[in-house]
């Protein structure tokens, strides 16, 4: 993916994705956020986030067979994709090199 | 989504959390939230689609829409001034519009409606001696059209039929006592030919309807009830099914209920007949049959064309078959006449016309539009256009104001790089955003207001109607919203930035003042309508007709229907009129044929006893029979001669009384009682003139008395007879007593037209009320209106002029002299908009000219009073604004420069 760009909600979505495995979909993607986060994230924040990524090509979705939780209905999995991986493995990069170069002085500060 | 909200919803539920609902909706909101956002995001790059939408801009609308939402919001009571007269001048143009269009636009409410054929005649007739119509019939390039033929022409048709999948004949029957569950009253009935329904392809909602095999003597006679009929006298019970009921004596059972939408196929928009029974019985619940009278036209026809078959190709198939039927009815009646009757006048010369057959698309309904309401749709249509373009003015010259106030937002919108087409835009989704709300109030008052209008109470409000509104709403948002839109951004930014500027100040004035010239102009021409219409009804209700229609009380009884015989038709009649008489509060009471001003109408050629050559003496004669009683009750005045006594029998010499303009007309300068008339010229010594009396009016108000002959109901046979009743005080108040009366005669008779003489007047003024009620009601209004313009343009002024005027003060002018300048100003714009009104009110004058009464449409009363008010309120209205001016302190305002 050329040029492919990442916000932080966004990330953090395809971290989740990512995490998840074969079981992420909307409200999976939810609950790992609000634990690991532990602010509210909203339902549709999540479905705006899934519907970004999927069009970036940065996840792939299907629909699957719903349980009887979902009163049957079948829900849309996501898995990450090739290129999904790729920008995952590149912000950490940069994250990484940021982390490693900064003075120690700094990063106290900030947190 | 939606498994993922229940699963969210199960989780919720097992972790015991109480706001469960509340959850729900936020999680609902935040994905609609969500959605809508999107589209306004910043292009990413990774979406590369140049859709169509966002080359028109689409994103930006709803941007657009968002802000505008906001800008609205944030001055609500400019909001709901502008909602409010939008709301009146849409909401006035979709009553209008539905009434309408239920009236013109809408189809009978069958299947394929289009492929219906209605078969009429048009042109002289000599081929009919009787004749029916039940509506009102378009000329037919200037030649008369009638809708009826007779039943021998209905089965020749039919035979001759080879374009049309069938032909059905209908007719009404007006009135029909019906008896069921032991109680009596009065129904409206159509009678039709066994394929009736199967030809207009309309099926039962319950039961069946009939078909051929009920239409024949042998049969057991069914009838199909309407819906409504079904609904309020069986209370939509459906077990009424196969019961009996009693209609005019027959018994008849009830095999069906037609369609609630179903109304029949004589006009749109009309009553469905409560009974329909096929045509073999009409001798059955009839006095007197037509069906074998080959001369009595009397039933209606429609037919269903075959596919691929055109209008013309009927035409073609049915004409000559048509002109030979009515041509061998005429000649089987004659041939059926008496040596002594064919040497009759009236058959000797008889003509030999036969009419052509003219076909037609019955997609519509038999009957044409009749022209009251075309008159009624086109006037209306006019005050409610005028009421939208005050409205529009109106909310331009609120939005011009209001964009001086928003100046420097959208300068400073344009110096950070805005285009102009942008700003106007987002200025026009303001104004569609306010016209699509005001829309919406709209459809809401059309559908109340509907009920206003004399055809608009059953017209439904379907997909037509939100269509017009909606494109009127769009047409309205870009006439408000334009010429404002362009003029406020067009602006010179280093100027209007600087506080105090105003650059734009001229020109908004300038159109300011051009939109309110227009309101006063138009709101003038309202008032004279108003006028006018106002000052008809008010002499067509001073109109003397000839007799006190006060504390009359009126009612028919149709007691034959009953089965009651000649002699006891009489008896009911003498009894009733005895009892009556005795109620406390009952003056005199007394029957008659028809009763004066009720909308019916009977006339005759009358010939007189020595009148020179074999020409009729009064070739329409109105006629009326009435019993002795009738001119007391009445307070019509005998003249000279006598009323009729109770000598006057069936046995004794016939005798007539006739009014003065018969007087007048059948023996000039001469005394006509003891002189004869007749109805043939044979018969024309038959009846002695013996009183004359004062000139009535008979039907019409506004037509001049007709020459009308009164004959004596105890020297023939009685039919269904109107009771006229004479009160001491208001007739309300003893209408109980006369209905208990009715009922310990007989509790099987149904009271038929129950009403009081007051009241049938003022129905015959119903249009002219409309008329005058929605003129003075929307001109009072645009005058309201257009006061509040120039209030406001006027105190707008006065502001601006704040250092003008103070220089003036300080320079020594008189406060008499600045209230007189500003008084001058607001005077030029309303005398300008005035000179324009009343031109266009001279102008529209012969338009109205049919619909006035004793007054000419240039009459100048009104124009003056028209033309007074606006001045009057007008001054008001600058008054203040001119007050405030001179109240200015010189200082202050000098100080303020």
């Amino acid at each position: 993916m050329k040029g492919a760009h990442l916000g932080e909600f966004e990330e953090l979505v395809l971290l989740a994705v990512q995490h998840l495995g074969d079981d992420a979909y909307g409200v999976s993607v939810k609950h790992v956020l609000e634990r690991e986060t532990t602010r509210d994230v909203s339902i549709g924040a999540v479905y705006a986030s899934l519907d970004r990524l999927d069009q970036k090509g940065l996840v792939r979705s299907e629909m699957t067979p719903g349980a009887a939780v979902r009163g049957g209905r079948s829900r849309r999995s996501f898995v990450v994709s090739p290129d999904g991986l790729r920008a995952l493995r590149e912000m950490r990069r940069v994250r990484d090199r940021l982390w490693s170069s900064a003075p120690a002085g700094a990063v106290k500060g900030r947190s | 989504v939606s498994g993922d909200l229940l699963e969210l919803w199960a989780i919720r539920q097992t972790s015991g959390r109480r706001d469960l609902r509340r959850a729900l909706w936020r999680d609902i909101a935040s994905i609609v939230g969500a959605r809508l956002r999107r589209p306004a995001m910043a292009p990413s790059p990774h979406e590369p689609r140049v859709s169509a939408s966002r080359i028109l801009g689409v994103p930006h609308m709803w941007h657009d829409l968002r802000y505008a939402c906001r800008v609205i919001r944030r001055q609500p009571a400019f909001a709901a001034v502008v909602l409010v007269s939008l709301a009146l001048g849409i909401g006035a143009n979709s009553a209008l519009f539905t009434a309408v269009n239920g009236l013109l636009l809408e189809k009978v409410a069958v299947p394929d409606p289009d492929a219906l054929v209605r078969v009429k005649s048009a042109g002289p007739n000599d081929m009919v001696r009787s004749s029916s119509d039940y509506g009102f019939n378009a000329p037919d390039a200037g030649r008369r059209v009638r809708s009826t033929v007779s039943f021998a022409i209905f089965q020749a048709l039919r035979a001759a039929n080879q374009t049309m999948t069938d032909l059905t004949a209908f007719a009404p029957r007006g009135g029909l006592n019906v008896f069921a569950d032991g109680q009596a009253d009065f129904a409206t009935g159509l009678e039709a030919s066994g394929n009736y329904f199967h030809t207009l392809e309309v099926n039962a909602s319950h039961g069946r309807v009939f078909t051929e095999d009920d239409d024949r003597l042998d049969a057991t006679p069914v009838v199909v009830l309407s819906d409504p009929y079904w609904q309020h006298r069986f209370h939509g019970d459906p077990s009424v099914i196969h019961r009996v009921i009693s209609v005019n004596n027959q018994r008849m059972t009830i095999v069906g209920i037609t369609p609630p939408e179903f109304v029949g196929v004589q006009q749109l928009n009309g009553q469905p007949p409560d009974l329909t029974m096929p045509l073999a019985f009409d001798a059955a619940v009839t006095t007197q049959t037509r069906m074998n009278e080959p001369t009595s036209w009397w039933l209606l026809l429609m037919g269903r064309r075959k596919p691929g078959v055109t209008v013309e190709h009927v035409q073609g198939n049915l004409d000559g078959p048509f002109r030979a039927a009515a041509r061998a009815g005429m000649a089987a009646y004659t041939a059926g006449l008496s040596a002594a009757d064919r040497q009759l006048s009236s058959n000797r010369q008889r003509g030999t016309a036969v009419p052509a057959l003219s076909v037609s698309s019955g997609a519509r309904g038999t009957y044409d539009l009749n022209t009251t309401s075309a008159q009624s749709a086109e006037f209306l249509s006019v005050v409610v256009s005028i009421v939208l373009l005050i409205v529009c003015a109106n909310v331009a010259n609120l939005l011009l104001s209001r964009a001086t106030a928003r100046q420097r937002e959208i300068s400073i919108r344009l110096s950070m790089g805005a285009t102009r087409a942008r700003l106007v835009r987002q200025l026009l989704t303001e104004s569609l955003l306010l016209s699509g709300l005001g829309g919406a109030c709209g459809v809401v008052v059309g559908y109340w207001g509907r009920a206003l209008l004399p055809f608009g109470q059953s017209a439904p409000v379907n997909w037509h109607v939100f269509a017009f509104v909606a494109g009127l709403s769009v047409l309205t948002g870009i006439a408000f919203g334009l010429l404002p839109a362009l003029r406020t951004t067009r602006v010179d930014l280093a100027d209007s930035m600087k506080e105090g500027g105003r650059s734009v100040t001229g020109t908004r004035s300038l159109l300011a003042k051009g939109l309110l010239i227009v309101q006063v102009a138009l709101s003038l021409l309202l008032l004279v309508g108003a006028g006018l219409f106002l000052r008809t009804l008010d002499n067509l209700r001073h109109v003397d007709v000839g007799f006190n229609p006060t504390n009359l009380l009126e009612f028919g009884l149709r007691p034959q229907l009953n089965g009651y015989d000649a002699t006891r038709v009489a008896n009911l009649y003498d009894e009733l009129v005895d009892r009556l008489s005795t109620i406390p509060g009952v003056r005199s009471a007394a029957t008659t044929q028809m009763t004066l001003t009720s909308g019916g109408e009977s006339s005759s050629t009358v010939w007189a006893e020595g009148h020179p050559g074999d020409k009729p003496a009064e070739p329409d004669m109105f006629v009326m029979t009435v019993s002795p009683e009738f001119f007391k009750t009445m307070e019509i005045p005998i003249l000279t001669g006598r009323g009729f006594t109770n000598h006057d029998t069936l046995t004794s010499p016939k005798v007539v009384l006739i009014n003065e303009t018969a007087a007048r007309r059948l023996f000039p300068g001469d005394n006509p009682l003891g002189h004869h008339v007749g109805f043939s010229l044979e018969d024309n010594a038959a009846l002695e003139i013996v009183g004359i009396l004062r000139d009535t009016k008979y039907n019409s108000i506004r037509d001049a008395v007709p020459p009308t002959m009164y004959s004596c109901s105890r020297q023939g046979s009685q039919g269904s007879m109107q009771f006229v009743v004479r009160t001491a005080a208001d007739p309300n108040i003893v209408s109980d007593a006369v209905r208990s009366t009715v009922r310990q005669v007989d509790s099987t008779l149904p009271l038929t037209n129950f009403t009081t003489q007051a009241d049938q007047l003022e129905k015959r003024f119903a249009q002219e009320r409309l008329f005058a009620t929605a003129y003075s009601l929307f001109g009072g209004l645009a005058l309201l209106l257009a006061c509040i313009g120039l209030f406001g343009l006027m105190s707008y002024n006065v502001s601006r002029r704040t250092s003008e005027i103070g220089i003036r003060m300080a320079l020594g002018a008189k406060r008499g002299a600045v209230v007189r300048m500003v008084l001058a100003e607001s005077f030029l714009l309303v005398g300008l908009g005035s000179a324009c009104g009343l031109a266009s009110s001279v102008a529209a004058g012969r338009l109205v000219k049919a619909v006035l009464f004793g007054l000419a449409p240039t009459d100048p009363v009104t124009l003056m009073s028209a033309l007074a008010l606006v001045l009057l309120v007008a001054a008001f209205a600058a008054y203040l604004p001119a007050r405030r001016a001179s109240l200015v302190d010189p200082m202050v305002a000098l100080r303020q420069q």
